[in-house]
């Protein structure tokens, strides 16, 4: 029995151009619509366990960024221009992605990660009842909580802490030898604070020092004062302690291990973080999350130059920001890291849609994520913001950050739906941040009809050859067909008589992109799905 | 139950240390000693005997003046400075750029903290420049920074409402929280929020949208048009560009306003002249607008009538207070027994901190043995504390050496996260608010490495005093009784030193496996004595600094010593 895949003559390319802007035909999955079953649905059904060897790098502009001047709504440059007419970007200074949206002329870097198809961008992120202090706002984002909801520990400290739970006791150990998070800072911000109100990562700013002040630090002692706030305070600094010793070595002979091979800009604060980051990440350590931050975005004044727009406070800062990240993202590349790595930024809120009379804006709403990195998914999510929308002068709110940090647990660390639900207090839909599903997919259940059972695809996910495995209670025709995740139709399998008993199906899924499949199975009024995950 | 009545206890070098090591940044033993004698309440008082007004700091590389006299303006461009001839350097040379001022003033800043006298007023003049934060890199003009670092110096104690209204027509103020573009038509409303979020009434449990409990967003609105029109004097002349030379031109047109605050002009044109409706929150308050300088005036001194007419004022300030002297946790008894009571006294007296914190200072709460050690040691009292601590050291007469030996205090209090005037945002440092790790916040795995770095660096022989250490740890020690006692002489400096007693068996670890590496404790005496009986014979003084030195890197680098 021969059966070869046909692809109708799609080239990979057109295949993705086509599956992102065909109308959706409805195929049912076990009675539901097919798509329900992409991303995070299809992680639960598999109960996928996490991936160890991603990275996060998670990306702070403190301050506020103004996402209308970042990514600039060509869709209505009008009202744009007329919502801001000191400080708007020329339309045709503006980097075009597409024909609703182009980044800030400062961000060239960023535009060439968008023509290689490495650069998300997620409009319109914000929450319900948005805040518009700055810490009030900072600590609902990185805390991941509701808007009236004062919560103590962080989005990654929770999810790290659950992958992790007993931490810092037994730590390090032989799987995690090293520091599970970095921030590159002086300070750990709250969004690495675990369960315990304990902090999942450690504070590092240049490896070399840190080893050279901390070696010679003798062991911290075990005895406590009877008072408990003294005695609290010293088992805190304790572990802080216990930490920089713990670490200062691995960190270093990470550090020394990998050299970086891109330049990057000097004078860039930003850049200066990630360099580090780049060869802690390239020299091997297993750290999943890294934070760095840049400030200096709260452009109440003088945000553009009086005379050209271009310039200014905040074109530099954009300009740090795609000099900063499009480098690393070559060095990355460079040291062979790239499949392993994704960033995203994040600001505590946008900015007023409308400018002020000092070439500045006030402190808004929603804004625009960038998720950047090999395997991040490319294009923009959502649309251009609706200027004619706007609620005091604030954009409308498109997707809840907390959609896009359910979307990078489930797609980047392969959470579990439980899991991320755990984490983010609710369920959030997810949104489509990382190509592909290449996550471990544990074994499915056979489905049994009346006229067959049909076995789950293995392997799966499949890299290049899985098989397809059914037994027939009796002979008869039967058709095998593979649809992609908006049920197109994407290639038959079988389409002859059977005979009853067992019968394979090899498949070749090399031709395929990643991403998430259907095999169908149908003899007669019977049909049965299983799901196969293309991963690279 | 927590109480603000007069502490009665015990008045030992650990209580007289506790207030010393909180009101200020840290003592000597001389200090301690004499506080024990004066009894805690003469000690408080003391604590609060205004400083000398300090002398202006200089350009140091030429002692050029650039800060003008009290209550002037420098009202031409700067004067170029001739390095070589300092009878030209008469003025603010805006080619060194306001970070090389800057500079200057944090040296001089780090060096009175270090060389004042013992006195609560350089805590408060820290605390007064977290509470009103300013970046000083942001405001991007020497002068007024300094000029408003000196205001907060000089009113240390004084009213808070006082501090409040100057602050809001400083000139660095107006420049870091926008007032300078808070224009009629298009209001900027960041210091009208930043004013009753962080400065005064502080923000409760927002309720509905937009309703803070102690004020709203309309609130926040209505308070940035009263503040319409007012900017800072003159700067632009002190860092020219091509695009200022509109505002520079209008300059004579508008006069300084205040005698004692020059930085302030008001422009009638760009004030919002209408009536500002405020919220519920304020009673549904209306403040009539203006049309003149002194009705504008008088609409501010309304507004912050308005705002410290309400209750929530005082205990948002007792409160900051309390989190930078005492404790960051406040329970409900905390609140009732401690913040509310502090909060009526400070209405009472017309907003004037010094006898409030006079009160909180000298109370049974304040001295609860359950509290000692619930902070850890900011950056400054660590660095600072230190340095008050060590007598004895003494930079040589050189005034490069000089500035670079206090610069240094400024860098290492920047490197732990404490730049002078630099807080990492409008609200201050972290340590201060952040909750729940507050005093947490300044230890890390990245600073607390650096304080290792710092104390150890105390031993080491340091250039500007002429190749001494800061620490001669032989000499330090001879200000004890019974030195040739181990264990005694250790658990006086822990008396000194610490927040909390060791228990028994660290002491015995300290002078064993520490002073002696190894050793039995008593053998520390035969090397002491042997030192006391001929102190100028090198072998016997380095057998007793090599294990001295030991000891003190080691008491620097425990967890107990972050202790505050």
């Amino acid at each position: 029995m021969k059966n070869e895949l046909t692809f109708k003559g799609l080239s990979r390319r057109s295949f993705i151009t086509r599956a992102t802007g065909a109308v959706t035909l409805p195929i049912l999955f076990n009675g539901l619509p097919l798509q329900a079953f992409d991303g995070p649905a299809l992680h639960d059904l598999y109960n996928v366990e996490a991936e160890t060897d991603r990275v996060l790098v998670l990306v702070q502009l403190n301050g506020g960024n103004d996402g209308l001047n970042t990514v600039i709504p060509l869709n209505d440059y009008a009202t744009y221009a007329r919502l801001r007419p000191n400080i708007a970007i020329p339309e045709k200074s503006a980097l075009k992605l597409t024909s609703g949206a182009g980044l800030h002329p400062n961000m060239k870097g960023m535009q060439q990660l968008w023509d290689e198809k490495k650069l998300g961008i997620i409009q319109g992120v914000s929450y319900p009842n948005p805040n518009l202090s700055h810490f009030r706002s900072t600590d609902i984002w990185m805390s991941a909580s509701a808007s009236n909801v004062n919560e103590t520990t962080g989005w990654l400290g929770r999810y790290l802490n659950m992958e992790h739970p007993n931490y810092p006791e037994g730590f390090p150990n032989a799987t995690m030898p090293d520091p599970i998070a970095i921030q590159m800072a002086a300070i750990v911000g709250l969004t690495l604070t675990g369960l315990e109100n304990q902090s999942m990562g450690i504070a590092l700013q240049d490896p070399e020092t840190f080893y050279r002040l901390v070696s010679g630090t003798d062991a911290p002692g075990s005895d406590l004062p009877s008072t408990k706030l003294a005695a609290a305070n010293i088992t805190y600094v304790r572990e802080v302690q216990t930490k920089s010793m713990q670490f200062s070595t691995v960190i270093k002979a990470a550090a020394d291990k990998a050299k970086n091979i891109e330049t990057y800009p000097t004078g860039n604060k930003l850049a200066d973080q990630l360099k580090i980051v780049a060869r802690l990440i390239a020299g091997g350590l297993k750290t999943r999350v890294y934070v760095v931050q840049l400030g200096g975005f709260d452009t109440h004044a003088g945000q553009t130059d009086a005379t050209e727009p271009t310039m200014g406070t905040h074109a530099n800062l954009l300009q740090q920001v795609s000099e900063a990240m499009t480098t690393f993202q070559r060095d990355i590349e460079k040291l062979g890291a790239a499949e392993r790595v994704v960033a995203m930024t994040f600001s505590e809120f946008g900015r007023r849609a409308n400018s002020n009379e000092s070439y500045g804006t006030d402190h808004g709403t929603s804004a625009p994520m960038f998720v950047l990195g090999s395997l991040a998914q490319d294009g923009i999510a959502g649309t251009s913001p609706n200027l004619s929308m706007l609620k005091d002068g604030n954009l409308p709110i498109q997707f809840d950050f907390r959609q896009i940090y359910a979307s990078i647990l489930e797609q980047w660390f392969g959470a579990k739906k439980s899991v991320v639900k755990q984490v983010l207090f609710d369920d959030f839909d997810s949104v489509k941040v990382i190509k592909g599903q290449t996550t471990s997919v544990d074994e499915t259940p056979a489905v049994s009809t009346q006229a067959f059972t049909f076995a789950p695809v293995a392997p799966n996910p499949v890299r290049s050859d899985a098989t397809v495995s059914y037994d027939l209670r009796s002979e008869g025709m039967v058709h095998l067909n593979l649809f992609d995740n908006l049920g197109l139709h994407v290639a038959t399998l079988v389409n002859e008589y059977q005979s009853s008993g067992p019968h394979s199906v090899p498949v070749s899924a090399s031709p395929l992109p990643s991403g998430s499949y259907v095999v169908e199975l149908r003899m007669g009024n019977e049909r049965a799905h299983q799901v196969m995950v293309v991963a690279r | 139950m927590a109480s603000l009545v007069p502490y009665k206890g015990t008045w030992t070098r650990r209580e007289a240390a506790h207030l010393l090591r909180r009101a200020t940044f840290g003592a000597s033993i001389a200090e301690i000693d004499a506080a024990v004698k004066a009894g805690l309440g003469n000690t408080v008082k003391s604590l609060f005997t205004p400083l000398p007004i300090p002398k202006l700091p200089v350009n140091t590389a030429d002692g050029s003046k650039w800060i003008p006299d009290a209550g002037k303006v420098w009202t031409t461009t700067a004067v170029y400075a001739d390095p070589n001839d300092s009878s030209t350097s008469t003025a603010y040379d805006i080619r060194k750029g306001a970070g090389f001022y800057n500079g200057i003033t944090k040296t001089w800043w780090s060096q009175l903290m270090i060389l004042n006298p013992p006195s609560i007023q350089e805590k408060l003049t820290l605390f007064w420049s977290n509470h009103f934060a300013t970046e000083i890199s942001a405001v991007q003009h020497s002068i007024l920074s300094f000029e408003l670092l000196a205001y907060f110096r000089a009113n240390a104690f004084g009213s808070f409402k006082a501090l409040t209204r100057r602050v809001t027509f400083d000139g660095a103020m107006l420049r870091y929280l926008n007032g300078n573009v808070n224009t009629k038509g298009s209001p900027n409303e960041n210091y009208g929020r930043e004013l009753q979020e962080l400065f005064t009434i502080g923000k409760g449990p927002e309720i509905s949208q937009g309703d803070y409990t102690t004020y709203t967003e309309q609130d926040v609105r209505a308070a940035a048009r009263v503040l319409t029109g007012w900017r800072e004097f003159g700067p632009r002349d002190l860092v020219l560009t091509a695009n200022d030379q509109d505002l520079r031109d209008n300059q004579p047109k508008n006069a300084p306003v205040f005698p004692d605050n020059p930085n302030a002009v008001f422009v009638l044109t760009q004030h919002d002249t209408g009536d500002k409706q405020f919220s519920q929150r304020y009673g549904n308050r209306v403040i009539k607008g203006r049309n003149s300088v002194q009705g504008a005036i008088a609409e501010v001194d309304e507004l912050l009538d308005m705002i410290f007419g309400q209750d929530a004022t005082a205990e948002y300030l007792v409160l900051r207070l309390y989190r930078w002297f005492v404790n960051s946790d406040v329970s409900d008894e905390i609140r009732n027994d401690i913040i509310k009571p502090l909060a009526s006294q400070l209405r009472a007296n017309g907003y004037n901190v010094g006898p409030v914190l006079q009160t909180l200072l000298s109370s049974e709460h304040f001295f609860d043995a359950a509290l000692r050690g619930c902070q850890l040691r900011s950056p400054a009292d660590m660095v600072i504390g230190l340095m008050r601590a060590v007598p004895g050291w003494k930079p040589v007469v050189d005034p490069a050496l000089e500035s670079r030996f206090y610069g240094g205090i400024a860098t290492a209090l920047a490197a732990q996260q404490m730049d002078l005037n630099e807080p990492a945002s409008v609200a201050g440092w972290e340590a201060y608010y952040q909750s729940p790790d507050f005093y947490r916040m300044w230890l890390t795995t990245a600073t607390l490495p650096l304080r290792n770095g710092f104390t150890d660096a105390l031993l080491v022989n340091n250039n500007a005093l002429g190749r001494k250490p800061i620490l001669d740890t032989v000499a330090f020690v001879k200000q004890l009784q019974g030195v040739s006692d181990s264990l005694d002489m250790i658990a006086q400096l822990n008396e000194i030193f610490f927040a909390v007693p060791f228990t028994e068996s660290t002491t015995m670890m300290l002078a064993e496996e520490v002073l002696m590496n190894g050793g039995r404790y008593y053998e520390w005496a035969t090397l002491w004595n042997a030192h006391l009986a001929d102190p100028t014979k090198s072998s016997a003084f380095n057998a007793v600094r090599t294990p001295l030195d030991r000891l003190f890197k080691y008491l620097f680098r425990m967890a107990e010593f972050q202790l505050g």
